[in-house]
């Protein structure tokens, strides 16, 4: 089970920790320079070196949907998703640590991990990179660290970032204060699933962009004190929110509550909106929603990744669907997640 | 004041971001912050983060490599390993493989400057090895003249861009691409 079917520490504001490592094998070359040949010698290779402590999942022979759903669970990135190189992906049988091989770097490390829990995501991300370091020769340098295809990755060639849900913050025009502070301070905030600067699930992340001249543990600490800032100030403004307005608030996420438990054609952009809304109730149960207790974030989470369209499609068979039709699945499959639950 | 980029719309974007201890700032207009993915915030879920600005702006940062390109005469100088010369990093904005750092060290340090600010790596990597420094100075070919005053420079050049001398830095850079880079 992956990230989004457990429940982590702090989940009414973090949905999921992630730590990721760029690791490169001396002498080999990289990108369009890497041979298709020495490509899939490098992933015959890391499948010695990890043992069957990790699954392979060979991306080059592998269908559109099944693997554009990957990018939807962030487990690989949209671009690993769509190249057409030779490349795989490992996985961890504890379904929280990820090697992208022949990304843009040889080696892409991922864990994943369900909540506030960057430590945790840190540690195993290490472990999966000592597994490699101790077969493959990483390439590295005192000065510069890492060394990286990309020239601003070098360092620690580390990105640590938590998924925060700060509805709260953006209705009350927070999040650009916030963004601005975190530039400050070499971090980072991006929405997810936006439109142009939109995000319209009122999901961010928050990750470092420094990678050189700092440790990892100072990055993860830095990045943590933030989070602990932001996290308090959401659920400051939450509660502004329940107390200033709690009939208005209660009818709108109740009736969120409503669509997604009765529509019969939902597209993604109403599903976010109405997610939005149902997860903000959950996390306020001071105000009368009509939720039942058993929609848990993980439930809600897990809602929000079936309902992206690659995900949805593979889970309702595997072929390519109109938009009409998606629509209609979404909203058959939101039925049955949320409503088996009431 | 006019776009930083295209030089012909009004800024009405002030960007500065500080990324390793170095602080840049732009002032862009609305065009050129989105072709650039600045002030947006992207749906990229994995982005591995802030290289889009950068590598836009990489270009910029090899006038070296920009005036050779108009000189073909001179042999390029390509990494061993990967067969990448400057101009190809240039353009891709990525190096062709780990050697690439320390082939053309001298040339790149600007660029890493730019991106990281003066710091040096400070994480705990399992392994530290002096042996593949890249900084070290490329062993000397006595009986080449010209191959050892350029090694000289590039070390100069190295000294120099180490102390953000950078005048200094683009002084020896010509000395250096004088020399026909070999
Ligand atoms: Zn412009
Ligand atoms: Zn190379």
């Amino acid at each position: 089970m992956s990230w989004y079917g457990k429940e982590g520490p702090c989940p009414d504001v973090v949905l999921s920790s992630r730590v990721r490592l760029a690791r490169n094998v001396e002498g080999l070359p990289m990108g369009k320079r890497l041979s298709r040949e020495r490509a899939e010698e490098l992933i015959s290779d890391t499948a010695d070196a990890l043992g069957n402590a990790f699954d392979k999942t060979d991306f080059s022979h592998l269908d559109r949907i099944t693997a554009a759903s990957y990018a939807e669970e962030h487990i690989v990135s949209t671009e690993f998703a769509s190249a057409d190189n030779a490349r795989a992906l490992y996985k961890n049988e504890a379904d929280d640590t990820y090697i992208m091989v022949c990304e843009e770097d040889h080696f892409r490390i991922q864990s994943i991990t369900a909540g506030y829990s960057l430590p945790e995501a840190y540690a195993h991300a290490r472990a999966a990179e000592a597994s490699l370091a101790a077969k493959f020769k990483l390439a590295f340098d005192d000065e510069l660290g890492y060394l990286t295809h990309c020239p601003t990755n070098l360092g620690t060639a580390m990105r640590a970032s938590v998924m925060m849900f700060l509805p709260a913050l953006t209705r009350t025009n927070g999040i650009a204060a916030i963004a601005r502070q975190l530039s400050k301070l070499g971090m980072t905030v991006r929405g997810m699933y936006g439109e142009g600067s939109e995000a319209a699930a009122c999901l961010y992340q928050i990750s470092n962009q420094v990678t050189l001249g700092v440790t990892e543990e100072e990055t993860i600490s830095k990045l943590t004190q933030l989070a602990d800032i932001i996290i308090a100030e959401e659920r400051k403004r939450r509660d502004e929110l329940a107390k200033n307005s709690p009939d208005e608030l209660s009818d709108l996420i109740a009736r969120s509550y409503g669509a997604l438990t009765h529509s019969r054609v939902m597209s993604c952009r109403e599903f976010m909106d109405h997610w939005v809304n149902v997860r903000l109730g959950v996390a306020l149960p001071s105000l009368d929603t009509g939720i039942p207790k058993d929609i848990t974030f993980s439930v809600l989470d897990t809602s929000l990744i079936e309902s992206q369209p690659s995900v949805l499609m593979l889970y309702s068979g595997g072929s390519e669907l109109e938009p009409h039709e998606r629509d209609c699945r979404r909203a058959s499959r939101l039925r049955e997640r949320l409503s088996e639950k009431a | 004041m006019l776009c930083e980029k295209c030089g012909k719309n009004e800024a009405t974007i002030h960007y500065s971001e500080i990324i390793n201890g170095k602080k840049t700032s732009y002032a862009l207009c609305r065009d050129c912050a989105d072709k650039m993915g600045v002030g947006d915030i992207t749906s990229d879920p994995f982005g591995f983060g802030g290289s889009s600005l950068l590598s836009t702006f990489f270009g910029d940062m090899f006038p070296a490599v920009k005036s050779g390109r108009r000189q073909p005469s001179v042999p390029e100088r390509r990494c061993p390993v990967c067969g990448a010369s400057l101009s190809d990093i240039a353009a891709d904005g990525k190096v062709g493989c780990s050697e690439c750092y320390r082939t053309f060290r001298a040339e790149l340090m600007p660029t890493v400057r730019r991106i990281h600010g003066s710091a040096v790596y400070k994480g705990n990597a399992a392994q530290k090895s002096a042996d593949t420094t890249v900084g070290a100075v490329p062993e000397k070919a006595p009986d080449d003249p010209a191959r050892t005053e350029a090694d000289t420079l590039r070390a100069e050049l190295y000294e120099a861009i180490k102390n953000e001398d950078f005048e200094r830095a683009a002084v020896l850079r010509d000395k250096i691409k004088a020399l026909g880079n070999n």
